[in-house]
Order: C-alpha cells, then sequence, then structure tokens
C-alpha cells in the first residue's frame, strides 16, 4: 500500500465510511436475527438463502408498489414466510439444521435467480435512490456527519432494532427462555415452558431479520436486484453473531467492522490504489478469520445448538 | 375432611403471593392420610403402564397419593420409581392406563399442564440451567418483564429457602452451586409454584446427614398444610422415619404398599420386622451373602493398614510402592498444604495436608459444600492446586492432567454422574471402555473386536447385577443407578492403586450399596488401594474410613480415628464450627 495518503480526502473519508454502513447495515440485520435464533439453539446455515429471497421479494415489491417501505414489508414478510418452513422443518420435524439450511440456501439461490431471469431478465430496472434523512446540526460535521446522520431513515431504525432486541434479551423473561432454549431445553420444558414455541420464535426473527437484510441490499444499498447479489454477507452474518453471543451492542459494533472491509474495495479504488480486484474482494472474508482469530477463541456457543429437543428422550 | 377442592387453593397460579393465601386453605395435618374411610385422593395412578425397547418400564402400576400424607416409594436399581415419577410430571406418556388428579382423569402432556394441575417434580438430575443464576431459573415461564420479576423471585426464593431451611443466594449461578444445592432450588421453586402435589425424586442421595433431617422436616411441613408428598429413597431409614405409607417397585410392578400401622413406629422389635418386610419386597428372598464378595462381611475399618499392603501376586503396577511397604509403608497419596482459591459458590482448600498409606481408607465427611469437591478434584487431577503438593507413591503428580494421573494409578469417582461420568449417547459398552479406547485386548490394530468387548462387559459389570437389554444401549437410558454402577466398574477396570470415591453409594439400592462398601473394602485390604472416600452420608465414612477426616469450610476442622463414638465426635465437628 504505497501512495494516497496525500488523497485520502475528506470526501474519499466520507464515502468510506457512508459506504461502511450501507454494507454493514444488511449484515446487522442479519445477525441480529441469527443471534436471537442460535441463543434459542437453532442454527439458521441458510441466512444467506432468507437474505436473498428477502432481496428479491423487496425489489419487486418495490417497483411494483413504488414504495420502499411496501418494498421493506414485503421483504420481511418473505424472511418470516421462509423462517416458518425452517422452523417447520427443524423444530416441528427435528429434522437437522445444517442439513435443512443448506437445502433452504440452494433452493433460494435458484429460485431467485429463476425468477429474476422471468420477470427482470430482459429489462434489467432499477429503483430510484432512497433519500438521507438529514440529522439537523449533526449532518454538517465534516466526513462523520455526512457519513453518518444523512443516511436513510431505515439505517436508524436498524440500529433502533438491535437495541430493542438487546431490551429483549437481557430484560425480559422471553430473552431468558430463549437462553435456556439454547442451553438446556430440557430444564426449560421443565419449568413448563414451551421449547418449541420459544425456538420458533427465535427461528422467525432469524428469518424477518434476514428478509429486511436482504431488502436494504437491494432496494436501499443497490437500487438492483442481480443473483447471487448477497455474495456471503449471510455466512458473515452468522459469523459475527457467533461472535457477538447474545450481545448486540457487539453485533452492530462488528457489522460496521466487517462494512468497512467490504467498502474498503470501493474506497480504494477511488483513492487510486492499485490492488488486484480479487484480492480486495477477498478482504471480508480475511477480515473474518482474523475476528475469529482475535475474538473467537475461548467463545462456548450454546450447549444445546444444532440439538433437537426430544422431551423424556434420555441421550 | 377431604376438602380437596376448595376453591381457595389456587390451581398451580404460580404466583408467590398466592401461597400464603393457598396454604392457610389446605385442609387437615398429616392424619388425614392416614384415616380410613373417603380418602382425599390426590393423584392417582390406574393400571399405569410404560414400555422402553427391551424393557417394561412401569408395568400395570395402580398408586393412590392422598392429600396430608407423605407416601415413600422404594425400589431396587432400575425398578421403575423415576419413570413412573415422570408419567405424572408430563415427562412420559404412559403405554396403559389413567391418571388421575382430584378423582378427575387428566391427560398430563407436558410439563406445563403437570405445573398447572399442581403436580411439581423434583427430579433425580436437577433440570436447572446451568448458565442462569438461581433467580432467573426461577423466573422462566413467568410472563413478566424481567426487572420486575426479579425482585418478587428472589423475595421468593428467601422465602422458600427459609423454610427449607437452607441458604440460597439468589444471585449464584447454577454451575457453580453442587447437586444438592440444586436439589434445594428445585424444591423451592415447587414451593413458589404452589404445587399441592409434590414429588421428589431421590432427593436425600445428596444431602449430608443434617440436610437430610431438615428435609425431612420440610416434607412433613409440606403435608401438614395439606399438601400431597410422594418422594423415592435408597434409605430405608428414612422410608420408615418418615412416610406415612410406604409402596415398593419391583421390576416394573408395584409390589407392596405398607400402611402407617404397619411400619413399626411401636417397637424397636416391631421396626426391625418392618424392614425385613420391606427389604424382601424390594429385593425378593434375600441374596445369598455369598454372591457378596469376601471383604463385605467384615467391616474394611479395620483392616490393618500395614501388614495387608505388600501381598506378592497383586497386579500393582509399578513395583516402587510396595518395596518401601515391608518397613515403614510409605505413603501411597500424600496432599501437601494444598490450597484451592474459593471462587462462586466455592469453598476451595485452604492447606489440606494429609497422608493416605496403601491399604488404608480415609473418609472425608463435612457438609455439602465444605470443599469435598475441590478435594477430589485435586487428588483426580481436574483441579490444578495454587499452592501444595500432591503426592502418589512420593511422587509430586501436581503438574499431571486427568490422564497423567490415571497412568500413576489414580482414578477418581466423580459425584457428577451425567457431567462429568458418561456419554449419553454411546453404548454401555464404550462407556465402560471410554478410558482404553483403542487398547488390547477390546481394539486390536486400530478394530474393534465387539466380541471381547461383549466379554469385558460382561465381566465388569456381572459382579453389580445389572440387567441390561445388550451392552449397545445408550448409557443415558439406563436409571441413574444403573449409571452409577457402571461409573463404578468402569474405575475398577484400570486397577488403580489410589482411588478417590466422591459419594460412592449416592442412588444406589440397599443390596447395592452394601456391595459397594464391600468392594473398596476389600480393594483396600486385599489389593493395596489407598482410598480416599468422601461421602455426605456419614455412616458411610465412618464404617468404611479406619480415619476420619473432617472438612469445615475448605479446611481440615479435625481428625477422628473410628470405633464408639466417632459419630458423635464428626458430626459434632461437622456442626461446631459450620
Ligand atoms: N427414556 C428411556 N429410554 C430407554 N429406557 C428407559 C428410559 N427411561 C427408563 N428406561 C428404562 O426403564 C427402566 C426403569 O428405569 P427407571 O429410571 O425408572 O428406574 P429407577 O427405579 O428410577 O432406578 P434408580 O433407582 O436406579 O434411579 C430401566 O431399565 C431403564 O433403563
Ligand atoms: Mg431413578
Amino acid at each position: 500500500m504505497n501512495g494516497g495518503g496525500a488523497s485520502l480526502s475528506v470526501p474519499v473519508l466520507t464515502a468510506l465510511v457512508a459506504g461502511a454502513v450501507i454494507a454493514g447495515i444488511p449484515l446487522l440485520l442479519a445477525a441480529l436475527g441469527e443471534m436471537v435464533s442460535e441463543r434459542a439453539g437453532v442454527l439458521n446455515i441458510g441466512l444467506e438463502g432468507m437474505m436473498l429471497t428477502g432481496a428479491f421479494t423487496g425489489f419487486a415489491a418495490t417497483l411494483h408498489w413504488g414504495s420502499p417501505w411496501a418494498g421493506f414489508a414485503a421483504a420481511a414478510a418473505a424472511g418470516l414466510a421462509f423462517g416458518a418452513v425452517m422452523a417447520l422443518l427443524c423444530v416441528g420435524l427435528n429434522l437437522d439444521q445444517v442439513v435443512v439450511g443448506i437445502a433452504l440456501l440452494v433452493l433460494a439461490q435458484g429460485a431467485t435467480s429463476v425468477l429474476h431471469r422471468a420477470e427482470y431478465g430482459a429489462s434489467y430496472p432499477r429503483l430510484d435512490a432512497v433519500p438521507g434523512l438529514e440529522i439537523p446540526l449533526i449532518a454538517k460535521v465534516p466526513v462523520i456527519g455526512a457519513a453518518l446522520f444523512s443516511q436513510p431513515l431505515v439505517v436508524y431504525l436498524a440500529i433502533a432494532l438491535a437495541a430493542a432486541v438487546g431490551w429483549l434479551l437481557r430484560a425480559t423473561s422471553l430473552g431468558l427462555e430463549l437462553k435456556a432454549a439454547g442451553e438446556e431445553p430440557e430444564a426449560l420444558d421443565a419449568a413448563g415452558v414451551s421449547v418449541v414455541a420459544t425456538r420458533v420464535f427465535g427461528v422467525l426473527v432469524a428469518g424477518t431479520c434476514a428478509g429486511l437484510g436482504g431488502g436494504f441490499l437491494s432496494i436501499v444499498a443497490a437500487g438492483v436486484f442481480v443473483p447471487f447479489m448477497t455474495n456471503g454477507t449471510g455466512f458473515i452474518a452468522i459469523v459475527i453473531a457467533m461472535l457477538s453471543r447474545g450481545r448486540p451492542l457487539w453485533v452492530v459494533i462488528l457489522a460496521l467492522g466487517f462494512g468497512i472491509a467490504l467498502s474498503l474495495a470501493t474506497a480504494l479504488q477511488l483513492v487510486g490504489v492499485s490492488v488486484p480486484i480479487d484480492l480486495l474482494n477477498a478482504l471480508p472474508f480475511v477480515a473474518v478469520l482474523v475476528a475469529l482469530f482475535l475474538f473467537g477463541r475461548g467463545k462456548a456457543l450454546p450447549g444445546a445448538l444444532g440439538r433437537p429437543f426430544v422431551r423424556g428422550a434420555r441421550t | 375432611m377431604a376438602t380437596t377442592r376448595d376453591p381457595l387453593l389456587s390451581r398451580g397460579s404460580g404466583t408467590a403471593g398466592a401461597r400464603a393465601g393457598a396454604a392457610a386453605g389446605y385442609p387437615g395435618g398429616a392424619q388425614a392420610g392416614a384415616q380410613t374411610g373417603d380418602p382425599s385422593a390426590a393423584l392417582e395412578f390406574c393400571r399405569v403402564g410404560k414400555v422402553f425397547p427391551g424393557v417394561a418400564a412401569v408395568d400395570d402400576v395402580s398408586l393412590g397419593l392422598r392429600y396430608g400424607e407423605i407416601h415413600c416409594l422404594l425400589g431396587e436399581n432400575g425398578a421403575g420409581k423415576t419413570s413412573l415419577l415422570n408419567i405424572a410430571a408430563g415427562i412420559y406418556r404412559p403405554d396403559a392406563g389413567r391418571v388421575m388428579v382430584d378423582g378427575r382423569d387428566v391427560a398430563i402432556l407436558s410439563p406445563r399442564r403437570a405445573r398447572d394441575l399442581g403436580v411439581a417434580t423434583v427430579r433425580q438430575h436437577p433440570a436447572l440451567v446451568r448458565s442462569l443464576t438461581v433467580v432467573e431459573n426461577m423466573m422462566l415461564g413467568q410472563r413478566r418483564g424481567v426487572r420486575s420479576e426479579r425482585r418478587r423471585a428472589a423475595a421468593a426464593l428467601r422465602a422458600a429457602a427459609a423454610r427449607l431451611g437452607v441458604e440460597l443466594d439468589p444471585g449464584a449461578r447454577v454451575e457453580s452451586l453442587s447437586i444438592a444445592r440444586r436439589q434445594q432450588v428445585e424444591i423451592a421453586r415447587a414451593l413458589w409454584w404452589d404445587s399441592r402435589i409434590v414429588l421428589l425424586d431421590e432427593p436425600t442421595s445428596s444431602l449430608a446427614p443434617s440436610e437430610a433431617e431438615e428435609l425431612g422436616r420440610v416434607l412433613r411441613s409440606l403435608c401438614d398444610e395439606g399438601r400431597a408428598v410422594l418422594f423415592v429413597t435408597h434409605r430405608l431409614e428414612e422410608a420408615l422415619d418418615w412416610a406415612d405409607r410406604v409402596s415398593v417397585m419391583r421390576r416394573g410392578r408395584l409390589v407392596a404398599t405398607v400402611e402407617a400401622d404397619d411400619l413399626g413406629r411401636a417397637s424397636s422389635d416391631a421396626r426391625e420386622a418392618a424392614r425385613a418386610r420391606l427389604l424382601r419386597a424390594m429385593f425378593g428372598e434375600p441374596r445369598p451373602v455369598t454372591s457378596l464378595p469376601d471383604a463385605a462381611t467384615d467391616s474394611g475399618g479395620q483392616a490393618e493398614p500395614s501388614g495387608s499392603a505388600d501381598q506378592s501376586g497383586q497386579a500393582d503396577p509399578g513395583g516402587s510402592a510396595d518395596e518401601p511397604a515391608r518397613g515403614a509403608p510409605i505413603a501411597a497419596l500424600e496432599l501437601r498444604d494444598v490450597w484451592v482459591a474459593s471462587g462462586v459458590g466455592e469453598t476451595g482448600l485452604h492447606g489440606v495436608s494429609f497422608l493416605v498409606k496403601s491399604g488404608e481408607i480415609l473418609g472425608v465427611a463435612g457438609v455439602e459444600g465444605a470443599g469435598q469437591r475441590e478435594l477430589a478434584g485435586v487428588i483426580g487431577g481436574q483441579i490444578r492446586p495454587s499452592r501444595g503438593d500432591v503426592r502418589v507413591a512420593g511422587r509430586s503428580v501436581v503438574s499431571e492432567g486427568v490422564s497423567a494421573r490415571q497412568v500413576s494409578g489414580v482414578s477418581h469417582l466423580s459425584g457428577d454422574r451425567l457431567g462429568e461420568g458418561i456419554v449419553a449417547t454411546l453404548g454401555v459398552a464404550y462407556n465402560l471402555l471410554l478410558k482404553r479406547i483403542g487398547s488390547p485386548p477390546d481394539w486390536r490394530n486400530g478394530f474393534v473386536r465387539r466380541r471381547e468387548i461383549e466379554r469385558t462387559c460382561a465381566g465388569a459389570l456381572g459382579a453389580f447385577d445389572v440387567s441390561l437389554p445388550s451392552p449397545w444401549v445408550a448409557a443415558g437410558t439406563l436409571s441413574g443407578g444403573t449409571i452409577q454402577k457402571l461409573l463404578l466398574a468402569r474405575e475398577l477396570l484400570g486397577s488403580p492403586r489410589v482411588m478417590v470415591f466422591e459419594n460412592p453409594t449416592a442412588g444406589l439400592d440397599h443390596q447395592t450399596a452394601l456391595f459397594v462398601r464391600g468392594l473398596i473394602a476389600r480393594m483396600a485390604a486385599r489389593d493395596g488401594v489407598a482410598a480416599v472416600v468422601i461421602s455426605t452420608d456419614l455412616d458411610e465414612v465412618i464404617e468404611l474410613g479406619s480415619r476420619v477426616l473432617v472438612l469445615v469450610g475448605g479446611t481440615v476442622a479435625g481428625e477422628v480415628s473410628g470405633g464408639d463414638g466417632a459419630r458423635e465426635a464428626v458430626s459434632s465437628m461437622m456442626v461446631g464450627a459450620a
């Protein structure tokens, strides 16, 4: 990395931070949901598929109704429906979570690609940019103001959602029950709480959040839908969920951190640093490995993560 | 008398406030159960059956539990007691028969339903979330915000704990608590739920005598309030002392129910007769004594420590221990000024030193949580002391981990059977050989030899009178006592020279407990094993140990040599400084 020092100007920095936020929000949303689901003991490998579904549905709905809010509602609904399928298979029928997750991922990838081709393959429509919401006064602060405080409203709502999830996990008995369902479902059952209902709730939250994250990707970040556009973000979100272990603040921090890694490619190109593009695209995944190495050690996952619950089974 | 459908009895409302009001509404006292006429039927099993692959766990059992009585359920290991309780708890669905609560035919399809019907179960292995605190466990299933509920739950917990006569820290994480403490939490929770029917599965198996007595009083007060209490135990004395009626199960069937009048409260002769009658019901005709190992009859406490150690022909690993044994016997196990830091809910050890010669049994007594777990862990290798030395046959092993210590001849029977003891999904045979997987004769060139394994398994378990559908059934499906037998058999396979037993007979039925004590005595007397028996069962410690060390708060409060008056000396030491 040489040169560029002089050209790291205010506009570039602003673009970098703003890009990081835009790239980080889908991660943030998906990881929040995954965290709730993992907490309840269900590992959602199909998260990426749910994001893709949300991205496609959100795009189509925005195009149809002309409103991004309709798009977000549709994306959330699609994620919820996908989550319901996963809940039925993994919690209702106790099928293996990893197998179901992979199957659903592949299904979503195929279905969204086929549908996209059938509907928009000829025209390649684009969405209008979602206008930013300038927060008075602080939006004027250089770099930070322009990058952080003139974003679309959904960005702020996503951060608020993180706070809400934090409150849910910490301050409600439902939060305790989610944890119990993931750590020791037998004990939760003995306490008279339905393990199935608790886990289904977790899976549905994950589906909805992932759908929203995908919707953000197509409606706000890209303005288009492209097959396979999630490009691994679902898996990064799983890593974030694992690393943050029930602390939404960490989800926010890590999501924005990975957002930087994702948007660095664009920023560096703007600056004019010549790094092979493939190398830049690999950056987020290198960051995943670094993050796992730095923070992932000694992190115990929920004791019953991935284990189906069968009442009275002694094994 | 039988006002069991009193509207005041809040049906599993689960609120702390309801408790006092409901308690006031209970009828009668303890006599209700003993009275003839219209019994106040609380819980009734009618011809209930439950079959598992290869076993009829519960077979055509009819049993009625009345309000205001303490009912005791006895039976050998694997008799089906836990299965019967699980049916009432909504964990197992019966294959046959009906369950009635308050005279109504109810389908208890889930623990939630059981709780709503007023049936609380304290399980053999406490069902609490270990990573949550005590009070958070109490709050599961309470549909309110945690913040307000936390205070109410903590208050309710303190009140319940006070009634139990125990001290429970609402903020302690369950994983930092001993098994006995966890059981107490579950009982407290049943009180909070105001359950009118309380079922307890072996509640006293891991309690010290004083704690058990306390529990007996608690059960009595529950039943004085008009609640119905059913408890499972392996201690006959508790059955005779506490219960209004005693039922006995054997191989899935209910074989006897003894009324209060026949429990021998009148005279000691009558009591002996009642004992004999219950034993006969539990085990059939008395097992011939010859099937027990020879040392079982002469108590191990009297074994001469020095003389018996240097027998030749024993498969004692490493001859170094034998040689000096001819002169002044070298200590097989020595702890020198061992310190373990105390942590959350842990007492730690504070400068513990002692010697155990080979062939000697050292008993360690103390109330629950006096540092027993730490002591066992330090010897077994799970816990590394912050200071001090652990020596086996004169060699320091303090830096060795668990497996290295096993090679050094140290074996440890953990008190936490399900956690540290077995791999629940693995077959019995593999669990038995867990510590020597891959080694001959059961493995050859990396291949499993099922025949050999079956033979080893049969040999190791034969003495314990374990009947299994097959040696390949998952160990987790076994009954609590059978798992304990399996663990004992496994530790014995390694021909150790230092053994630490944590509550070796907890959860074992009467016969098997006798057998195991005999076995420990024999291993010391004949094979020269140095044994440390850590137990909350005072009688066991005194019977086995030639010396008894009393732990109080992580320090050695004193040492008592066996013989007359030992029991009094030990118990006063335990309580005196506690
Ligand atoms: N979930 C299960 N799956 C398979 N077998 C089971 C299951 N539950 C119980 N059994 C079998 O049923 C029989 C009775 O077991 P149970 O646990 O009721 O005995 P118990 O009387 O409680 O014995 P203990 O005194 O040792 O606790 C045993 O043979 C056990 O292996
Ligand atoms: Mg049992």
